[in-house]
């Protein structure tokens, strides 16, 4: 356990000190939520012919906010690995005695540290213009609620590695996944809006609970009621474990295209 | 006793052919056939052939990198079938020499992260790092960003980095390929102090000369099947390839019954291609003492690596 909680760690370390060269990524994911929500909010008004609900910005900021986090979080196992393969740092990787969980955990992790970062300074931002100083401690919870909530996510990330490796274009299988995640997962809107197929898409994803719980815990309104169904979505860290060693020893390791 | 032992060794791949405008059908290809050899501890065996002809492929599947079809290797006293982990853990590899590092990290910095992966500790993978640095002569450079690395300094990382566990095996592939004579030098200099040291190095090179200078033993591997293994010696030989005897002839233009040319001295040089040496040599000299000619200066130019290459993969590809 000793030397994976190493591995894990040594992987973690060079990936947070890749992250922090990329200034500009941060500072537009940053951005991208305030900018956006106001944008709609501003939308909303012109339609309205006057100033909608400042809760529903809000509504809007946190959802944002958790789709750029859905996307930087879905993309970046998909993105480690076409790194991987043009470096080629990933055959070495393959070569070492390393479990590939570990591998997806660690780059999974930073994309999520950055996350929370961004997490942290939106959602403040948006807390404090709405709620004032009295909401700090039920974000501050809601942040750690939001953690442990992206911890599912895990599992999407394996599969989407296993598949990046397989068919080598990380954009092919992260955006797809990025549109429906951020059209079915009520980050922008309430999903019981959505045609009956698509709430169904949004209420099996994790990401839908982790903005669910994000509000809610904001808002004051979370109890062990609403977390019901917190522990199933940990099937998907089960099944993409699964289906990744699946793909790994019946096309990775048998086709061995580790390279670009 | 056998640090690696390859029995039978076959992997195929699937490849689409086009058979007409509308259909295209799957077809496997060999990319290795039965391929089986043994390396010996601390010795150095070398994988030759063309592009294309399975050396790779070998090395992936001795890295546990590829599982073969059929056939399987022994590693360290490990199958690569039943324990991948336990063959990862006493193997390095050089995969690409300048490929695998984060370029906006330090040399250092990559190695301990290598080391880490290997599940050292930070301090230990440190170092470890450190002293491997001196080995492969970075030590000044060990803390610039390996994207200022010239090439040959990424081949040295490289090398550093397959040793950073302490493995007992290491595997190169092609480990001076794009490297200056000078920096080429350096590697192999380095493979020949960690074959001495008692690790077993298996390579695959282009280079002949490398191969025949370094490795005890070679196979030679064309469309992904054996034809050919031994000493680069025993290759020569069991090809029948012809030496070339030469020799100088003092204070004479012409020799009765030889051939002959002229070299940069004035004098004439008898060249015979002789697939028997020694015994070619004594009979002229014999002959040349009865006549009572000067003898000056006398070479055996003995067959290259590179001729057994061409012969064996020429006659293959009709050439």
């Amino acid at each position: 356990m000793k030397k994976e909680f190493n591995q894990l760690l040594a992987i973690l370390e060079v990936e947070i000190k890749n992250l922090l060269r990329e200034r500009g990524t941060v500072g537009f994911a940053i951005f991208f939520p305030i900018l956006i929500s106001l944008s709609t909010y501003g939308v909303g008004a012109g339609i309205l012919g006057k100033a909608p609900n400042i809760d529903l910005w809000f509504y809007q900021l946190i959802g944002f906010t958790i789709l750029m986090i859905a996307i930087f979080m879905s993309s970046s196992s998909a993105w480690y690995v076409r790194q991987g393969l043009l470096s080629r740092r990933l055959e070495y990787l393959f070569a070492a005695s390393i479990n590939p969980l570990i591998i997806v955990a660690a780059s999974s992790i930073t994309s999520g540290l950055m996350g929370i970062g961004i997490f942290l300074v939106v959602g403040l931002i948006g807390v404090l213009v709405v709620y004032g100083i009295s909401n700090l401690l039920n974000f501050f919870l809601a942040t750690i609620i939001l953690a442990v909530s992206l911890i599912p996510i895990l599992g999407i990330n394996l599969i989407v590695a296993a598949t990046t490796i397989i068919g080598k274009d990380p954009e092919a299988i992260s955006q797809p996944l990025s549109a429906i995640v951020s059209t079915t997962s009520g980050l922008a809107y309430p999903i019981t809006i959505l045609p009956f197929i698509l709430q169904i898409i949004g209420e099996v994803m994790p990401y839908y609970y982790a903005a669910e719980y994000v509000r809610a815990m904001i808002n004051g309104y979370l109890n062990l009621v609403n977390l019901e169904s917190f522990p199933f979505l940990f099937i998907y860290l089960i099944g993409g474990y699964f289906i990744y060693r699946y793909f790994e020893y019946n096309f990775i390791r048998k086709e061995g295209n580790y390279g670009a | 006793m056998e640090e690696i032992e390859a029995r039978n060794l076959t992997k195929t791949f699937k490849r689409k052919v086009r058979v007409n405008i509308l259909k295209r059908i799957e077809r496997r290809i060999y990319a290795v056939k039965k391929v089986s050899f043994k390396v010996n501890k601390g010795e150095i065996f070398g994988l030759l052939g063309p592009n294309g002809a399975g050396k790779t492929t070998t090395i992936k599947m001795i890295c546990t990198l590829l599982v073969p079809d059929e056939g399987e290797a022994i590693v360290h006293g490990f199958s690569i079938l039943d324990k991948p982990e336990k063959v990862r853990e006493n193997i390095g590899v050089v995969l690409a020499p300048d490929k695998g590092f984060y370029e906006r990290l330090s040399g250092i910095e990559n190695l301990v992260y290598y080391g880490r992966l290997y599940g050292m500790n930070k301090k230990e993978a440190y170092k470890r790092a450190i002293e491997l640095t001196q080995i492969v002569g970075l030590d000044k450079d060990a803390y610039r960003y390996v994207e200022e690395y010239s090439l040959g300094m990424k081949a040295k990382l490289s090398i550093a980095k397959s040793l950073i566990h302490d493995p007992p095996i290491v595997i190169l592939d092609e480990p001076t390929v794009g490297l200056d004579p000078i920096s080429a030098r350096r590697i192999r200099n380095l493979i020949l102090e960690l074959a001495k040291s008692g690790k077993t190095i298996l390579l695959t090179s282009h280079n002949m000369w490398e191969v025949e200078n370094l490795c005890n033993r070679v196979i030679l591997i064309n469309k992904g099947e054996i034809v050919s293994q031994g000493t680069p010696r025993q290759l020569k030989e069991k090809l029948n390839l012809n030496y070339i005897v030469e020799v100088e002839v003092l204070n004479s233009e012409k020799v009765e019954n030889y051939e002959t040319f002229i070299n940069d001295k004035g004098n004439a040089v008898i060249k015979i291609e002789t697939s028997k040496p020694n015994d070619t040599l004594i009979n002229l000299l014999d002959e040349l003492k009865y006549k009572k000619y000067e003898i000056g200066e006398i070479k055996v130019i003995e067959p290259t690596l590179e001729e057994v290459f061409a012969k064996v993969i020429g006659d293959e590809k009709g050439i």
